[in-house]
């Protein structure tokens, strides 16, 4: 009898587990590895502002926007918004009642607390980090990495991270790439003192599916820079991660800086450096790139002709993807030269007689040569300067404005850029209601 | 039905039975009125009345003169406030703003105006009545948004259904979108009004009745399936007319009836309290018209849904009694009952309180008893399951699953009971264990009663397995239990200033201190140099500044603390105190560490009560009560050695919990603090008499006197119940319930009353553990040692 009512507890344990299980299983992404950008699988560093926040990602019908803790779906075809919730008595960011705002399955709580929310698309379902705060001196903050089905709004808990502090992090070819500290302060790692004498400041990869996350790059092991700090610039683009840095020359050249002694400051000008710390993700192996002092810093600007393309003074150079063999583009930029995969552009921001930042767009020939000067729309501003001409969207610029109670999404269709009208005018998508009081930059 | 009256008198004949029914609504009400008796509620409790008056009045009149009149009132309010504060002002600016707003309200408003400058002429009203106002007005608020919220429903479905995500017509989502928008829409008509729904909606939201609820269920299978079995007398069953099936099913018959009543008097008692608190419901207005239930699409008044509520809890209880009743037959052993019955029930909780709605397990968080349970949630609001990419309702699929599983448990249990002997059996590893326990543990010859009970005890019982088990678990999770605990900034260089300046305060430390200040103003200034600097490049400006800044925020940031706490120090010595250098953030949390506190004295008990019923119940259990032979001494002498064993092992266990992380402690920061007086640490400490390690001790001591307590209760309840089981039961409901219910509440733990200098209550924590101890042992002696009693209850029986 025991054994009969074992052999049917377990069938039932097991159908009901197969059950519930059933919808979870996915379909595996067959990756490309090719050192270009590769549409679908790849980090949307076109919609990052280089710092690895990025409220915008493209889909092969439409775009996915998250703003104040709310994600939208954008119908490529009709340019509507719609907040990914399949619920009709959801009030989604209009619901006044905070427990039930919180139900919503468009609500996604953002990690760094901005108003303009971090998201990754990959393989049909959009990533999320979230933080669990600590509630009591006993307790420690926890980074919670969450995927979400877009059309069921189910999330998945895929990785609850509590060793150190998440700065950037990104969904690129099957893994989850983050780099994180467990230091106090992420900003001097010599002023740091690392918890209990452990501390680190890494890269790390998280293969989606898996658990346990693998450190790519022990950033504390870079030669030849005193004090780096991590300027929290961070893309990725094919085979390659770039993250930019500052740091001294030399321990005597940062005591110059932050001594006292008026006579010595200008003598430490030439050892304060800058670059970029490049990482070969097949290799795992690290490398510094476009380095220099700080005073003839080299910036990085975009990604031309899938060649890495950086500025240093008014000139922009073109250099292989791992910073080799840099060739000179043109001169005398005025600007921060972008190019979208077709036209080439320089964004310039400058400040009015009223004293308000104005935000201008030049237009260029294939020779760089100016064509025409745009203004941008009051109050709007992009998530970054990259973004603003995304090289695989030749329709949109998108961004924001900030109203009292809410942030409204809107665009600006480029072909404004062709046209005589140099003042651009930008179209609302959606008006989201500030439901919930977010921290703003 | 002779029968059923008997089964029934099982239950209550046990006057036990009533006084754990009775003690159960009493600790319920008094945790009910404590959880609603706080600050935000207060002037809701205190001006009950006047709230149903107010109401009323507001009742009486169309919704939009309503509106209007609160709207008005509210604004009499604001500028009452208003005057109150230009009074008071001695600020130009603002008194000019102030007089020109003022001003615009007369003309614009004069009405309210004159009604607020009365107000403050008669005193300020009252705050109470600003408050009601307020939560009226958003009551109207979300009447009139209603319908719009109903009649929006289709538009909503359609917005979503056209953008491409959700347009798949064969898809969860674009079906849930229509489903939805269908069962919401038989209410577009309904109608709501302004009620006082304070007293339903607390007893909807007050969850812990459930766990008392449970707890007596379970106290009901142990009468009805578990005491014959210990006793022995199932095998007098089989040999009647029908064998045992009549009787599994009397007994079940019992125990769903019970479950059922006592569900209704814990219900209503939190209703009746509820509604002597916050005053009378008006039962006959629709549910929709309290915004907690405005998703529930149920066409029912609030006192169907109250039937609604009641039912749902209903069936979740004959749900839980059905499985326990399953247990209680399938196991045999007191511990395994406990451990799979409380475990089992205590996973569907946690799963059902932990997922939440939009997981991907969201299946396990509804296809659950706790669902059923929570009858607000059930009922009141609306929810579709993805099934195969169908949306199904969840009420109807939640009570057919479950349905089925009370069908199988019922089944099974009938069974069981009817075709297994029930008696108390031996597994396969019996054997072996047996003789490896006589291989290396077995008392040969004469020996010492203490001896002879520690043998019992720790071998016999196998509580040695329960204390290693316990030190295994306490040394691995005091792992990470002894860590800095960063939380800002500058907490990594506090520490750092700490480990240089812990201690007394010299005159090498002043100096230190005097050299620090001078040199972060050095630096500030530096910061105002390179941002005059015209000749250095901006980016470089930039990164050199960044550089200092970071210094400035960190170290700066840590030294501001460094000095803030100096100068308190400086004071304190001045009024006579030993001040010392500590560092804030470690000692704090050693004072007074909240969860862990809570952690340790929970785990303690939970131990205490699964080790501490085998020391006196076990006789009771195996009848060698009767074979114990009164001695010169009678039976104290037994009984003084069976406190002795229990205090050693309460003792033990007491270590085992408490020692891990104060080693780990000591052996991570040593003891150089531990004589620095804690009014250096709490800044809001204006005196007390304790260091660092008088604070532990008072705290360890006050924890081990509770604990003291607690085994007594467990001790004295083992003699009274005879029975482990039993007073694993009772002692769950006395000691670990009201721990739960006291976790959120973080103001009682003995650490917070040190670090508040609550002298007075940690007094009385003492006596009146003491007092429990003392008076719970004198009655376990009293009924131990008399050996009538017993000879009389087994003539009885």
């Amino acid at each position: 009898m025991k054994k009969f009512i074992l052999t049917i507890s377990t069938i039932c344990v097991l159908s009901s587990a197969a059950c519930i299980f059933s919808s979870c299983s996915e379909q595996s992404l067959k990756i490309d590895y090719s050192d270009k950008y590769i549409e679908n699988q790849d980090y949307q560093y076109m919609y990052s502002d280089g710092f690895g926040h990025s409220s915008f990602q493209k889909s092969n019908d439409g775009y996915y926007a998250a703003v104040n803790n709310f994600l939208f779906y954008i119908d490529g075809k009709t340019m509507n918004a719609t907040p990914i919730c399949n619920k009709s008595n959801c009030l989604h960011d209009r619901e006044p009642d905070e427990v039930k705002l919180k139900e919503c399955n468009a609500y996604v709580p953002d990690y760094a607390e901005y108003s303009r929310n971090t998201i990754q698309l990959y393989n049909n379902n959009i990533y999320f980090l979230q933080i669990d705060r600590a509630d009591s001196f006993d307790d420690v903050d926890k980074y919670l990495f969450y995927e979400m089905d877009i059309k069921s709004g189910r999330r998945k808990l895929l990785l609850s991270y509590s060793d150190g502090k998440v700065v950037f992090w990104a969904v690129h070819r099957g893994y989850i790439y983050f780099k994180a500290d467990n230091y106090i302060s992420s900003y001097d790692s010599d002023e740091l003192k690392a918890h209990d004498g452990a501390g680190f400041n890494k890269m790390f990869k998280l293969a989606l599916g898996e658990s346990s996350p693998e450190a790519i790059y022990d950033f504390e092991k870079t030669d030849g820079i005193y004090k780096m700090q991590l300027s929290n610039s961070f893309i990725i683009y094919g085979n390659h991660i770039y993250i930019g840095y500052s740091g001294y020359k030399n321990e005597e050249v940062y005591n110059k800086v932050i001594s006292a002694d008026e006579d010595v400051l200008e003598s430490a000008v030439s050892g304060v450096l800058s670059g970029y710390v490049h990482i070969d993700i097949p290799n795992s192996k690290a490398s510094i790139i476009l380095d220099g002092s700080e005073e003839k810093s080299k910036v990085f600007n975009c990604f031309y002709n899938n060649k890495l393309c950086y500025s240093q003074s008014n000139n922009v150079y073109i250099s292989e993807l791992d910073g080799s063999n840099p060739k000179l583009l043109a001169e005398n930029i005025n600007g921060i030269f972008l190019h979208d995969g077709k036209n080439n552009f320089t964004s310039i921001f400058d400040t009015d007689n009223t004293g308000e930042y104005v935000q201008t767009i030049m237009s260029l020939d294939d020779k760089l040569n100016r064509l025409a000067v745009y203004t941008m729309p009051d109050h709007f501003f992009v998530q970054g300067i990259v973004q603003l001409m995304c090289p695989y969207d030749d329709k949109y610029i998108f961004g924001f404005v900030e109203n009292n109670d809410k942030t409204d999404i809107v665009y600006i269709e480029k072909q404004q850029l062709e046209s005589d009208q140099h003042q651009l005018k930008a179209k609302m998508i959606y008006s989201c209601k500030n439901s919930i009081p977010a921290f703003k930059e | 039905m002779k029968l059923f009256i008997y089964e029934l008198r099982k239950i209550f004949d046990k006057k036990i039975f009533l006084i754990v029914l009775v003690l159960c609504l009493v600790i319920n009400s008094l945790l009910l009125y404590s959880s609603q008796n706080t600050e935000e509620n207060n002037l809701r409790l205190t001006y009950s009345e006047e709230y149903g008056k107010m109401l009323n009045e507001y009742l009486s009149m169309p919704i939009q003169k309503a509106r209007n009149r609160i709207d008005d009132e509210l604004l009499a309010y604001e500028i009452s406030g208003r005057l109150e504060s230009l009074a008071q002002a001695d600020n130009e600016e603002f008194i000019e703003s102030c007089t020109s707003e003022l001003e615009e309200y007369k003309k614009s408003n004069p009405d309210a105006y004159q009604k607020a400058v009365k107000m403050n002429r008669n005193g300020n009203e009252s705050y109470w009545k600003n408050s009601f106002l307020h939560d009226m007005s958003q009551q109207i608020e979300y009447i009139n948004s209603y319908p719009k919220f109903i009649g929006k429903m289709f538009d909503r479905a359609k917005a979503q259904s056209a953008s491409s995500i959700f347009g798949d017509e064969n898809s969860f989502s674009y079906k849930n979108l229509y489903k939805t928008a269908d069962d919401y829409s038989e209410l577009k008509d309904t109608e709501l009004s302004l009620v006082n729904s304070d007293s339903l909606t607390a007893t909807v939201k007050f969850g812990l009745t459930d766990i008392f609820v449970i707890a007596v269920v379970l106290l009901m299978c142990f009468y009805l399936f578990g005491f014959e079995r210990e006793k022995g007398l199932c095998l007098l069953i089989r040999c009647t007319k029908f064998g045992r099936l009549k009787t599994i099913i009397l007994k079940f018959a019992v125990l769903f009836v019970l479950s059922a009543v006592v569900s209704v008097l814990f219900i209503t008692s939190d209703f009746i309290l509820n509604t002597f608190l916050y005053g009378g419901m008006d039962l006959s207005v629709n549910i929709q018209s309290i915004s907690e239930f405005r998703n529930c699409t149920l066409s029912v008044t609030a006192g169907q849904f109250l039937f609604f509520f009641v039912l749902s809890k209903i069936i979740g209880i004959l749900i839980i009694s059905a499985f326990l009743a399953l247990v209680f037959i399938c196991f045999s052993s007191s511990a395994a009952i406990y451990i799979t019955g409380l475990g089992i029930v205590g996973i569907e909780y946690l799963l059902y309180t932990l997922i939440v709605q939009n997981s991907s397990l969201n299946l396990l968080k509804y296809i659950n008893i706790f669902y059923i349970i929570d009858g607000g949630e059930f009922f009141g609001s609306y929810l579709n399951l993805d099934i195969f990419s169908n949306a199904v309702t969840s009420i109807p699929i939640v009570l057919s699953v479950f349905g089925v599983l009370f069908v199988l448990c019922t089944m099974f249990s009938c069974i069981l009971f009817c075709r297994c002997s029930l008696q108390k059996k031996t597994n396969v590893f019996s054997g072996v264990f047996e003789k490896f326990r006589l291989f290396f543990f077995k008392i040969s010859g004469s020996t010492s009663i203490l001896m002879a009970e520690i043998f019992k005890f720790i071998i016999q019982n196998k509580m040695a397995f329960v204390l290693i088990l316990l030190v295994i678990f306490s040394v691995i999770s005091s792992f990470g239990t002894v860590q800095y605990p960063y939380s800002e900034i500058s907490d990594a260089d506090y520490k750092a200033y700490m480990e240089y300046l812990e201690g007394n305060i010299t005159p090498e430390k002043k100096s230190y201190i005097a050299e620090e200040q001078k040199y972060f103003d050095g630096l500030r200034q530096r910061l105002d140099d390179i941002a005059e600097n015209s000749e250095i490049p901006s980016s470089t400006k930039q990164a050199m500044s960044k550089s200092i800044e970071n210094i400035l925020n960190s170290k700066g940031a840590a030294f501001e603390r460094v000095s803030e706490q100096y100068s308190r120090l400086l004071k304190l010595k001045e009024s006579g105190v030993n001040a010392r250098f500590i560092d804030e953030c470690i000692y704090s949390v050693f004072v007074s560490g909240k969860t862990r506190e809570w952690n340790n004295f929970t785990l303690l008990c939970l131990v205490l009560l699964i080790a501490v019923p085998y020391i006196f119940a076990v006789e009771y259990k195996n009848s060698m009560i009767n074979l114990i032979r009164p001695t010169k001494n009678g039976k104290a002498r037994l009984f003084v050695n069976k406190t002795a064993v229990m205090l050693m092992f309460t003792f033990l266990s007491f270590a085992s919990v408490y020692l891990p992380y104060l080693i780990r402690f000591i052996r991570t920061y040593g003891t150089n603090s531990f004589s620095t007086p804690i009014v250096c640490i709490f800044k809001n400490l204006q005196s007390s008499y304790l260091s660092v390690l008088g604070a532990m001790i008072v705290n360890l001591a006050c924890s081990l006197l509770l604990a003291l307590a607690a085994v007594s209760v467990i001790a004295v309840l083992s003699i009274i119940t005879e029975s482990n089981m039993f007073t694993m039961l009772l002692s769950t409901v006395l000691i670990i319930i009201p721990c739960l219910a006291v976790y959120s509440a973080e103001s009682l733990r003995i650490g917070y009353c040190i670090a508040n200098d609550f002298v007075a209550v940690l007094i009385i924590v003492c006596i009146f553990s003491a007092a429990i101890f003392i008076i719970m042992i004198s009655i376990a002696e009293l009924k131990f040692t008399k050996s009538r009693i017993r000879r009389a209850k087994n003539a009885g029986s």
